[in-house]
């Protein structure tokens, strides 16, 4: 019996990944964390729509004297793509990047500021 | 504690509707809160003193099973406490509801007819302080805020002179395993008494979902128990569904359906890699563990998600699949159907393995019963329920899917039926995708997001995950907003039976089998 | 607790009753900005393995999974030398799922406190890295970082098994970050 196994795993052969060794890559439509595209965004709303859709606040929005940025921590996104759906200008989207460990919060967090918006 | 408005003789009529999607509203009860989805479930005001009674009444034909029994605690103070059956030959809920004071106590169901609601009244003891006369034990059940230590004093002295030996387990525990508590007694190898301690995870998931705008909720309810995803998150939009008086198209149903069984193929090969990991069958663990990832794959590739989360929304699912997806689904599960049923011969003549489970744990058909457990587990002691055949929701209707019910209700029947149902699955999987092919595409959802929730009514969704039914009751106050949002998981559901049937025969090398062959989740319980 | 003979695993000393050494907790919390020198030491001490405790502090079982899924012939974590390590007496990291329940705060702590130094903490998911959905809950005393000095955070609902790899070796210092 246990030859039984023995020989139907070795016929399995080998399925493990090389990664690191080699680069491995998520599928397409995976989601792995929502991305910001910079020029698109114009932090409009108070809030902006896709923070009111944020189950885990991932995105919200900094105002210190008349500075608005909106804030993106990946390490609070789930990637639920419900942000990319409020969106009205289609300045977010899921990328399926799975690199996202990092060894600080603030590696994970992306600020942005609009173009004309002068901090005070 | 007799319910000023409950009127005993007013024994409503089984309102039939013209199948499970059609949603009349009937004139409730003086007292009793309207139920939207009165097709399947009846609400009535009875004091809880006669619900017994009325329950043998109603029923004496048909086999009634428990289902569910919780507290509400309303606005004014009082609490309003609901037992939910299902009859499954009729296809039906029928939920009765009483108001008593807060911090009263009540007449125990469990000394009713009711032996399954002991720990569900021991649950509302620890959250609403309401006492139920004559239960056998009446303390709290989630006292997990106390440190496992403290439980420890409720075992019964030592008897003197005896070889009795206590193991605390948990509730950090070796290897990747939920947190829990187990106290384990034993005499020499026997184990003779265990205590179970829930609550370690309690994250207060029902507040959660009650607190988010209703559009949201699967999106939380997955996260309950993210082995169950689908399963929740399809029990919060039925409930929703039901409220909002919401129709599903048919080919968001059968989305739906086939979301549901690639979940549980993937939970039963899972299942399985665990157990044959218990016993030390490494290759079968190995095995298993490659069916599962590539189920776990496949649902990267086609909803974007390995859990599936996210696929369904209240009134259908986020996206469709095209026929490139529907191809995929094909050519990934026919393999690994293929592989699953070549399995199952080894399996089962693996002496080794078998060795270890046939005897162990062994759950009867009567004490099955008596704790009205759910899913695999009670199927597996010879008790045929599951939600897909008994309350057909999603595709099922048309589906039919075959039950696997076998009687040993030992582990190896456990595995035997989480075996064929893991093939059944497959086969389901493979049936929705020829049926998908046909079915009239998914019409644009209407944006039910700005829409608000009927006033003062109930909304009950179910949903058969791989563990068992996952029931979601949504209730909302007088504006509309969801004042009361009741989760009963499968796992909760069966963990008292796990505790009642692991001291005895067993012995202690026994125990990671029995609590594998079960397979439940502290998740879903802790909430 | 006496009478029955139980004993939580303890730290040799300390009796149950005492109240947690908060001040050892808050004086590790400090050395919070060591971190990068313990990664450097636990690279040049460990040098190939790695044994790892998992903490599960009221997660869904989805990142459980997702943990599992590493030892499965796909990723086969042990090929990296990485192992699951049943006692924090011998393990070199800690890792910890979910957003930390209450009652969950005090076994995680001690686990922690179980292990030898130098020792690494990694939050897999989200609900350690910052709550998660469960952020401000107050029935959650987490997230992770607020309790513990987070060494490496490895984001999503559930991590899949690439980033968890991804993460484990970043603490080992075997990939590079990613930048944003």
């Amino acid at each position: 019996m246990q030859l039984t196994w023995l020989w139907r795993g070795l016929r399995t052969g080998v399925l493990t990944t090389r990664y690191p060794r080699r680069p491995e890559r998520m599928p397409d439509g995976w989601r792995g964390t929502a991305v910001l595209q910079r020029d698109q965004c114009v932090v409009e709303g108070a809030p902006p729509s896709c923070v009111t859709v944020c189950l885990p606040r991932a995105l919200s929005v900094e105002e210190t004297g008349g500075d608005r940025r909106l804030r993106l921590d990946h390490a609070a996104c789930i990637a639920c793509g419900l942000c990319v759906a409020a969106c009205p200008r289609g300045a977010l989207s899921i990328s399926n990047e799975f690199e996202l460990a990092a060894s600080s919060r603030a590696r994970l967090i992306s600020e942005h500021r609009p173009k004309g918006d002068r901090a005070a | 504690m007799l319910h000023p408005d409950a009127d005993p003789a007013r024994v409503r009529g089984h309102s039939r509707g013209g199948g499970a999607t059609s949603f009349s509203r009937i004139e409730p009860l003086a007292g009793a809160i309207p139920v939207s989805a009165t097709a399947e479930l009846e609400l009535e005001g009875l004091a809880i003193a006669e619900w017994p009674d009325r329950v043998r009444r109603q029923t004496h034909r048909e086999s009634v099973m428990f289902a569910d029994l919780f507290g509400t605690a309303d606005p004014d103070g009082g609490v309003s406490l609901t037992l939910l059956l299902s009859l499954p030959d009729g296809g039906r809920w029928l939920a009765l509801r009483d108001r008593i004071e807060a911090e009263s106590t009540y007449p125990s169901l469990v000394a009713g007819g009711f032996p399954a609601a002991e720990w569900y009244e021991r649950e509302m003891l620890g959250s609403l302080g309401i006492h139920p006369v004559g239960h056998p034990h009446p303390e709290s059940l989630l006292r997990g805020a106390a440190l496992a230590s403290a439980d420890m004093a409720r075992f019964a002295p030592l008897p003197a002179g005896g070889h009795v030996v206590d193991f605390p387990l948990g509730p950090v525990r070796s290897g990747i395993v939920e947190s829990g508590h187990y106290g384990i007694r034993t005499v020499g190898e026997e184990i003779v008494d265990l205590r179970l301690q829930l609550g370690f995870k309690h994250r207060g998931v029902e507040q959660m979902l009650a607190a988010v705008a209703w559009p949201l909720a699967p999106r939380v309810a997955e996260r309950i128990s993210g082995t169950d995803g689908v399963a929740h998150s399809m029990a919060a939009a039925g409930a929703l569904e039901r409220l909002l008086g919401v129709d599903v198209p048919l080919r968001a149903r059968q989305l739906r359906s086939l979301f549901g069984e690639l979940e549980r193929l993937y939970n039963h090969a899972g299942y399985q890699a665990d157990l044959c990991g218990a016993t030390g069958l490494a290759v079968a663990q190995a095995q298993f563990d490659i069916l599962k990832e590539q189920i776990l794959r496949l649902a990267a590739r086609i909803a974007g998600h390995r859990y599936l989360f996210g696929t369904i929304v209240v009134g259908g699912v986020a996206d469709d699949l095209d026929d490139a997806a529907l191809n995929d689904v094909r050519d990934t599960v026919r393999p690994v159907r293929d592989a699953f049923e070549a399995l199952i011969d080894l399996v089962a003549t693996s002496s080794s393995h078998q060795d270890r489970l046939q005897t162990t744990g062994r759950l009867t058909l009567e004490e099955a019963t008596r704790y009205a457990v759910v899913g695999p587990v009670a199927r597996a002691s010879g008790l045929a329920v599951d939600a897909r055949r008994d309350h057909p929701y999603a595709a099922y209707d048309a589906l039919r899917p075959t039950l696997h019910v076998v009687d040993g209700g030992d582990a190896a029947a456990r595995s035997q039926v989480r075996l064929e149902e893991g093939l059944a699955s497959a086969d389901l999987v493979l049936d929705l995708v020829e049926e998908l092919r046909e079915s009239a595409p998914l019409p644009a959802l209407p944006s039910p997001a700005s829409r608000t929730l009927p006033g003062d009514t109930v909304g009950f969704g179910w949903a058969e995950g791989a563990r068992g039914t996952e029931l979601h009751w949504v209730e909302t106050d007088r504006a509309g907003a969801i004042g009361r949002y009741r989760v009963r998981s499968a796992s909760f559901a069966c963990w008292q039976a796990f505790a009642r049937c692991v001291p005895g025969d067993n012995i202690l090398t026994d125990f990671p089998i029995i609590e594998q062959s079960f397979g439940l989740s502290f998740a879903g319980s802790d909430r | 607790m006496s009478r029955t003979g139980f004993q939580l695993p303890l730290l040799p000393g300390r009796s149950p009753s005492e109240p947690p050494d908060t001040q050892d907790r808050t004086r590790a919390l400090e050395a919070k900005g060591a971190s990068e020198q313990v990664g450097a030491r636990v690279r040049r001490l460990f040098g190939g393995s790695f044994h790892l405790r998992h903490v599960d502090a009221g997660s869904c079982n989805a990142c459980e999974s997702e943990l599992k899924a590493l030892a499965n012939p796909y990723y086969d974590l042990h090929r990296l030398g990485i192992f699951i390590e049943p006692s924090p007496r011998h393990a070199d990291g800690l890792i910890v799922t979910g957003p930390i329940t209450l009652p969950m705060r005090e076994p995680l702590l001690r686990t922690y406190e179980a292990m030898p130094e130098p020792r690494l903490v990694i939050a897999v998911g989200t609900c350690a890295c910052t709550g998660g959905i469960f952020a401000g809950s107050e029935l959650v005393a987490g997230p992770l970082e607020r309790l513990l000095p987070v060494d490496v955070y490895i984001p999503g609902c559930p991590p899949s098994p690439l980033t968890l790899l991804h993460g484990l070796l970043l603490a080992l210092g075997r990939v590079e970050e990613a930048r944003r």
